[in-house]
């Protein structure tokens, strides 16, 4: 009796997210972990490709409101696909999922928030940013915070949180997210832990020996020992990330020209100096701000004008985003449009441009 | 022919900085691990040449004006080495570079492989990074690299056109000598990782011929292992170059007051000053805590001429020069200001950074445990055990100033923005990490540390 009792509860706590997911009709997505916001963010660029007429944008939402649970269930109206960055209330940055919700009349969509290791059970409200194009909004609806995971599920997310890779991006020089595990930074943990097995490891031949502490040598032994293991396993886990960042840089570089969060930097620095080479002294526009700082450096002694130098100077190259189609005659370019040909497009977007004459 | 001009030049930085170790060193003990240093040291030579080259006015844009003066120090080295009847490479000892002793028990061997293979990858990844990829990291466009572009194809060490003109000129001197011929991301990153390279097989050697090659090994591996050193040492910065120069320098300062060691003193001074020229953190937190400590073992010992003739003197003459020039240039040591401000605010912020974040894994937790047992194990003569073990006196010195930094100044901007607190960090918790883990080996394996101070 008591063991059917038993596998009752168990299979109830087991199967109970299960069973409750079944029964709605939703559709449960995947949420991905971007390897940095700058490619999540070129990534939706060039699903929705946007334009200087409908640019794209963003819609933050802070839902703290909202019940506690595992997935975020989202009721919306779009004709695009719906980009969209979402986790738990106040996580860490580096912690946020990403997802594209399909284009639909009436769009319910389920996305888990437990991949995101700032989730934990229990916390309440949810951040989320929702892109679209300007001009073909996307409506959202509803937004409800569901459980559906049973407390077994529960525990293998907390689980896995830390296997979430580490963040590399233009500020990791600076700072690194580290891991986290339900919601708690998983250095506080294994501190945690490893002081209380250095108390543990005084505390028992303490009790054992009449209340006799072990020798000062014994008790820096073991501290030493305990600390030195947990440092070697921070260090494994850390250096699975770092390999693994090795060797994704290392592919993209070698097989495509780009480097991570870098993007397209590189090759539109290449086309600029290839033309540069060909027409010395060359002034280049810049038109997209954001990349100034990396291009600058790239094309180094070629100058690099904002629109805002451009004041008696006629530029020959041109470097502005926002478009798609190679046959394009005219270009945004901040607050004014200029016509000229497309010499090179770039995957993110970005465009090269030369002279209307110039093929 | 690129590769060529690369190998060409390191080689020359290494010969330079191996004559003058071993003029100031003329022990034949020291000679292994005098070629290691030979790099970090001509790397400092080569700033001190790009300096005088700017303050003559001779434009260093050109190989006749930088290897001319490099030649003729190569020349006067060469000289000093022959008159003083002092060999270079006759009787190397070649065996001592690469001796090495397993440890005898299973879990050792087994700590020993691991730390080997963690260090292999950190090594290796860090360097097919730097020298197959491009920059990579922010502030190498803004600052670091684009003042070395900027000030080679100017000639002088301008103030126009770069971010920050009043930052030391180490970093950007190695990577112009690199690149007289042609700028390229690849090259300069190669030729600084080369200087992180062998100021840790340097601190390598040390460590091992003072313990063993286990410790030196384990000791290594959690220097590059906190997290944000790993990524450091990709190069592009020149943070990482003050945090060796200094553990350079505070290895050799723990010799120097040990052994009263004229030449470990004046190493140690040159070492501290080249740390100064990397990065202005380098004078803050590494001359200033040197100068202290060696004035308080001068006081102490009742024979402050000998610290101030191979340690004080030297120290300042070679650190002065780059600030002076700065000062009379009318801009401000440090580029962020200075004005005072308690800032509460800052507290949480850092133990934030410092516990909770990636940054550092869990190496502050590490401190924050074992150095207060340490110290309770030695409160009876507290003051004596930090007097003998200066580096975790610098730590201390280095920490303290730095939370006096970010509490009281304006700078709790690099806090607040999670700009540059972690990086500064990074100092006190390398030598935290070292002098931890040099004393922590030695009690690991004598019941009585206080007997075998004299043996090791």
């Amino acid at each position: 009796m008591k063991k059917s009792l038993l596998l009752i509860v168990l299979s109830i706590l087991l199967l109970g997210g299960e069973q409750l997911h079944a029964e709605e009709g939703s559709l449960l997505l995947p949420a991905e972990h971007a390897y940095s916001n700058e490619e999540a963010l070129a990534s939706f660029v060039r699903l929705l490709k946007p334009t200087p007429e409908h640019d794209i944008y963003f819609d933050p939402i802070k839902a703290d409101q909202l019940n506690e649970g595992s997935h975020l269930r989202i009721f919306y109206q779009s004709k695009n696909p719906v980009p969209v960055e979402f986790g738990p209330l106040g996580m860490v940055a580096g912690d946020i999922l990403s997802a594209v919700l399909p284009p639909a009349e009436q769009g319910d969509v389920l996305l888990p928030l437990a991949p995101s290791p700032s989730w934990r059970a229990g916390a309440k409200g949810i951040f989320l940013k929702v892109y679209g194009k300007i001009g073909e909004e996307s409506r959202i609806q509803k937004l409800r915070v569901e459980n559906h995971l049973s407390i077994f599920q529960r525990f293998v997310s907390y689980i896995h949180q830390p296997f979430s890779p580490e963040r590399f991006t233009y500020s990791t020089m600076s700072e690194l997210a580290g891991y986290r595990m339900g919601g708690a930074s998983l250095a506080v943990l294994i501190g945690i832990l490893i002081g209380f097995i250095i108390v543990l490891l005084i505390a028992i031949p303490f009790f054992r020996q009449q209340r006799k502490f072990p020798s000062q040598h014994i008790i820096l032994r073991n501290a030493f020992l305990t600390c030195l293991c947990f440092l070697f396993l921070y260090e494994a886990r850390f250096l699975i990330d770092l390999t693994a960042y090795t060797v994704r840089l290392e592919r993209e570089w070698f097989t495509e020209g780009r480097l991570g969060h870098a993007g397209d930097i590189y090759q539109i620095a290449d086309a600029v100096l290839e033309r540069v080479a060909e027409k010395r002294d060359t002034p280049v526009l810049l038109c997209n701000p954001e990349i100034a700082t990396p291009l600058r450096y790239l094309i180094y002694p070629t100058p690099l004008l904002s629109p805002e130098e451009l004041v008696n100077t006629t530029s020959a190259l041109a470097i502005t985003n926002r478009v798609w189609d190679p046959s394009t005659k005219s270009f945004q370019c901040t607050d004014f449009r200029f016509d000229g040909t497309v010499i090179r497009l770039f995957r993110d977007g970005a465009v090269l441009a030369g002279p209307p004459s110039d093929l | 022919m690129i590769l060529l001009n690369c190998i060409g030049t390191a080689l020359m930085l290494l010969a330079e900085g191996t004559m003058l170790h071993r003029l100031i060193t003329r022990s034949e003990e020291e000679r292994a691990i005098g070629v290691l240093l030979g790099y970090p040291l001509g790397v400092f030579i080569n700033a001190l040449v790009f300096f005088s080259l700017h303050l003559l006015h001779i434009p260093f844009n050109s190989y006749l004006s930088v290897f001319g003066a490099h030649g003729i120090l190569i020349a006067t080295f060469f000289t000093l080495l022959w008159r003083a009847e002092l060999s270079l490479l006759k009787n190397f000892p070649v065996k001592s570079l690469f001796s090495f002793s397993l440890p005898k028990s299973p879990l050792e061997r087994v700590f020993f492989f691991v730390a080997l293979l963690f260090l292999i990858v950190i090594l290796l990844t860090s360097f097919v990074t730097a020298a197959t990829l491009p920059m990579f990291y922010w502030d190498s466009f803004s600052h670091w690299a684009l003042r070395s572009k900027v000030t080679l194809d100017a000639g002088s060490f301008v103030t126009e056109g770069v971010i920050q003109p009043q930052y030391p000129i180490l970093f950007h001197s190695i990577q112009m000598l690199f690149s007289l011929s042609q700028f390229r991301d690849q090259v300069v990153n190669t030729a600084t990782f080369l200087l992180s390279l062998t100021s840790l097989c340097s601190l390598f050697l040390f460590v091992r011929d003072r313990r063993d090659s286990f410790c030196a090994l384990i000791l290594l591996m959690l220097l590059t292992g906190i997290p944000l050193i790993a990524i450091h040492l990709r190069q592009g910065m020149g943070d990482i170059h003050i945090l060796l120069y200094v553990l350079l320098s505070a290895m050799l300062l723990e010799q120097a007051l040990t052994s009263r060691e004229r030449s470990a003193f004046l190493l140690s001074a040159i070492f501290v000053s080249a740390s100064a020229w990397a990065k202005y953190e380098g004078l803050y937190f590494g001359v200033l805590p040197w100068l202290a400590i060696v004035s308080i073992d001068a006081l102490r010992n009742r024979s402050p001429w000998e610290n101030i003739r191979f340690g004080i003197l030297p120290a300042l003459l070679l650190t002065i020069p780059w600030p002076l020039l700065t000062l009379l240039r009318g801009l401000n040591l440090s580029a962020h200001g200075g004005s005072l401000a308690f800032h509460p605010e800052a507290i949480p912020l850092i133990f934030e950074q410092l516990f909770t974040l990636g940054s550092f894994g869990i190496i502050w937790w590490v401190i924050t445990l074992l150095l207060p047992l340490l110290l309770w194990f030695e409160r009876r003569r507290l003051v004596q055990f930090f007097l003998e073990h200066p580096v975790l006196f610098w730590g201390c010195i280095s920490f303290i100033l730095l939370l006096g930094v970010y509490i009281f100044t304006n700078d709790v901007r690099g806090l607040i923005h999670r700009d540059n607190f972690s990086r500064a960090m990074l100092l006190p918790a390398l030598l935290f990490t070292y002098a931890i883990g040099m004393e922590g080996y030695k009690r690991f394996y004598s019941p009585h540390p206080n007997l075998s101070r004299s043996v090791s």
